[in-house]
């Protein structure tokens, strides 16, 4: 805890992201004073990664720092892109968490402004929300598949894959029957990353035949290796055997680091022991963020303490923090 | 090698017949067959400040002024009877020619092609007046801009008194690349030529695409990714620009170049401050000219389009700090970037070549008919030294892919020279999303009269401007270039 705690006063960005994130996953109490230090000083957008653990850790002695957020977030106005209108939406939906409304005018007002910020980056966050307070509902209310599906002027809403990936996302949290047509639509997307996620959100709720069979296609025909692990765990997720199996076989053949870690993934959230060995092997690989995909997995998996700990003094220090973040785990419990 | 001492030089430059040689090259057309090279600058800072805008980034408030000045510097060469000149400038890039509709909004704003110049257009217009000024084949001018998003004049408003400063800034411009040219053709003298290259060991240029766990990617160009709730940072996206290639010039037998090209591949921009300034491509310069007294320096923005200098952001909120803290992030990442590129500077392994050949493409013959989109690749040739004027915004990772393909020892990217492109980053930028690639790839036919500022580059295009960038290489390494 020591070492994710100190971290958060990291120069580098990422590790202090990595840190809050982290901090929040193990859930303590004492994270709470120094990521609300950490939020309310530090300058860098990546600090939403601390306003999301804040909301995860529950703790509302976390409000007034967060209803200050809203107001002033204090990063630098990149008025005409997104992060700084992040930061306040991201304190405002953790507000919400919390059952705090203080933060819903303004995360009306992006809505009202047809803001990517409203009905991408944020949409599947304040579509999880719980239905308290009564703001939450109503915001949640706001984000249909037909609103998801507009945007403002000159948007890049679809254009864009980071934001379509993030509104199809959302689109899995919807009423089924309402998002599959768009769904389907984006399952047909040029990039690999958005088809992915439409292979995920298909099948996030109970799904007809048709579309377990539509995933099916995807996981055994995609072109690219993402689509076809994302596919395999949508169908895993939705209680189809064999499909988690077919993910650990393509784990050593797969080339493109990111892919690898993906699939790590995938067995970590599928939380087989048996596929303990193939996660294990990857803690030695040479891309650091498949090691960190690999220590996370073997968290999830059920762990060999022994084993992640040699990666303790690893040459990247995001990775060590991933050791530090399964250590605290094990040593103290999960909250 | 031990480097000459000047009494000797001085005899040495007389037995190269420099001064009858000088004057010749001056005429232009009947230039000596040996290596001369001369160097001039020329201020471009606008007149009027106060009634433009610098472009690359929308400004909030009316401009302040000028914070530091803007230059264009300008190479001569000559060798075995051939003119060239290599042309590197503070703006943001080279326009291309008047007439083209522009597309409004803060990010994309070209250059005033509807004022730039007033007589004539963009770059072609600069190479015919250097041609016709200074007895030198059009094609063999190369032009470069580092894409420095605080220059490049537009005007503030629609004012008549902002239209008159905007003519009188961009006359002003183009007069400075003749000028800058000129004065280069003047102090043509007997020259000798290396390269070296060397890796920053301090971050100055970092990638700006941050790759989430979702495989898309967000912006990072300023202080730092937005994460957005249930995902996580993986890291950037590609290479972080670390190259930087340098070509020292001295006169024969001296020990100190009187001029020094260095090229690197990064955005140089920190912010959209109210003021006109050289930023940290005028800063690296400025020391570099302090480290040489004497020296020209000069300096290019090779593919630079995913990096960007966020390693100093945050930066303040309000504009006096702003402005403190602008000026130090200047200085700050010319001094990181000097302090590696110094020791780097060749003291050895100076050549003569006795021939300039040069290399020449444009894809205008085979755009669409009415549009706007347009790839020019020029190139020259020295002994085993390539100077290559391309398009700007390819991604780092296209250009080290070209630099390791190119058949030269030593290749010199210079971007940003009036084509026009948009962003070409590789094919998987566009399935990863962000800034570069938020509008989509560019239509395979674009529909006539698009907006300037609409032309996208398509998933092949960056592959394709490295080809073709290979192919006119090779007929120079060949020997096949005119």
């Amino acid at each position: 805890m020591d070492t994710l705690i100190a971290a958060l006063l990291s120069e580098d960005c990422l590790e202090q992201a990595d840190a809050a994130r982290f901090l929040g996953e193990i859930g303590r109490r004492e994270a709470v004073a120094p990521l609300v230090k950490y939020v309310v000083e530090c300058r860098n957008y990546a600090k939403v990664a601390g306003i999301e653990a804040l909301a995860r850790l529950r703790d509302a002695s976390a409000c007034p720092a967060l209803r200050r957020l809203v107001e002033w977030p204090n990063v630098p106005d990149d008025w005409y892109w997104y992060c700084h209108r992040s930061v306040r939406a991201a304190a405002a939906v953790a507000l919400l968490t919390l059952g705090d409304e203080t933060g819903a005018a303004y995360l009306a007002e992006l809505a009202d402004k047809q803001d990517d910020v409203f009905f991408a980056w944020f949409a599947p966050a304040i579509l999880r929300l719980p239905d308290r307070p009564r703001a939450a509902k109503e915001l949640k209310g706001r984000i249909t598949v037909q609103t998801l599906s507009q945007g403002g002027p000159g948007t890049t809403r679809f254009t864009n894959p980071c934001t379509a990936a993030m509104v199809t996302e959302a689109l899995g949290l919807l009423p089924p029957a309402e998002a599959r047509p768009r769904l389907r639509d984006m399952a047909k997307s040029a990039s690999r990353y958005v088809r992915g996620q439409a292979a995920l959100s298909l099948l996030a709720q109970a799904a007809p035949d048709e579309d377990v069979l539509f995933v099916k296609e995807m996981a055994k025909k995609d072109l690219t290796d993402f689509v076809k692990v994302k596919a395999s765990l949508a169908l895993a997720r939705a209680g189809k055997s064999g499909w988690i199996q077919s993910i650990a076989a393509a784990c050593g053949k797969l080339r493109n680091p990111f892919d690898l870690a993906v699939a790590l993934e995938s067995l970590g959230a599928a939380g087989r022991r048996e596929h303990t060995p193939v996660v294990r092997k990857r803690l030695g690989h040479s891309d650091p963020y498949v090691r960190q995909a690999a220590i996370e997995a073997m968290d999830r998996l059920g762990g060999d303490t022994k084993a992640v700990a040699k990666c303790v003094k690893d040459r990247n220090p995001r990775v060590r923090l991933s050791v530090a973040r399964y250590l605290a785990v094990r040593e103290g419990g999960r909250a | 090698m031990k480097p000459k001492t000047p009494a000797k030089l001085g005899q040495r430059r007389g037995s190269v017949g420099s001064a009858a040689d000088r004057s010749s090259v001056a005429r232009a057309g009947s230039a000596p067959r040996t290596l001369l090279i001369g160097v001039g600058t020329a201020d471009i800072s606008p007149p009027h400040p106060e009634l433009l805008t610098p472009t690359g980034m929308g400004r909030r408030v009316r401009t302040r002024g000028v914070l530091d000045p803007l230059r264009v510097e300008a190479m001569a060469i000559s060798a075995g009877g051939e003119l060239a000149f290599v042309t590197t400038s503070d703006l943001r890039t080279i326009p291309m020619e008047k007439g083209a509709p522009e597309e409004s909004g803060p990010s994309c704003r070209s250059v005033s092609p509807r004022t730039f110049p007033a007589d004539g257009g963009g770059a072609k217009e600069i190479q015919r007046k250097i041609a016709r000024r200074c007895g030198c084949p059009e094609h063999r001018i190369l032009l470069s801009a580092v894409h420095n998003h605080c220059s490049s004049p537009d005007v503030y408003d629609s004012s008549p008194q902002a239209k008159a400063a905007l003519r009188k800034a961009n006359r002003k411009i183009l007069d400075g690349f003749v000028e800058a040219c000129a004065k280069a053709q003047a102090s043509l003298r007997p020259a000798e030529i290396a390269a070296s290259m060397v890796h920053l060991a301090e971050p100055v240029g970092l990638n700006r695409r941050m790759l989430l766990s979702n495989g898309t990617c967000v912006n990072c160009w300023g202080a730092g990714p937005m994460i957005p709730f249930g995902h996580k940072a993986v890291g950037p996206a590609g290479p972080n620009s670390v190259r930087v290639d340098i070509l020292a010039v001295r006169e024969v037998g001296q020990e100190a170049p009187f001029a020094i090209l260095t090229s690197y591949a990064t955005h140089p921009h920190l912010y959209e401050l109210p003021y006109f300034s050289g930023e940290f491509p005028g800063a690296l310069k400025r020391r570099m000219e302090a480290a040489y007294p004497g020296a020209v320096a000069l300096h290019a923005n090779s593919t630079g389009g995913d990096n960007d200098l966020h390693d100093i952001h945050p930066m303040p909120d309000y504009e006096p700090q702003q402005v403190r803290w602008f000026r130090e992030s200047a200085e700050l990442l010319g001094d990181r970037f000097i302090r590696s590129v110094l020791p780097a500077i060749p003291k050895a392994g100076f050549q003569r070549p006795a021939e300039l050949r040069g290399e020449y493409y444009s894809s205008e013959a085979q755009e669409t008919s009415g549009s706007y989109r347009l790839t020019i690749l020029s190139a020259i040739a020295l002994g085993d030294i390539a100077f290559l004027s391309m398009p700007g915004e390819l991604f780092v990772s296209l250009g080290l892919d070209l630099l390791a393909r190119s058949p030269f020892a030593h290749t010199f990217l210079m971007g940003y020279n009036g084509s026009r492109e948009g962003y070409a980053p590789p094919p998987l930028a566009f399935e990863q999303g962000s800034y570069e690639v938020m509008r989509g790839p560019g239509p395979e036919i674009d529909p006539p009269g698009a907006p300037l500022g609409s032309i996208r580059a398509r998933p092949w295009t960056g592959q394709r401007i490295i080809a073709r960038s290979l192919e006119i290489l090779g007929r120079l390494k060949e020997g096949r270039g005119r």
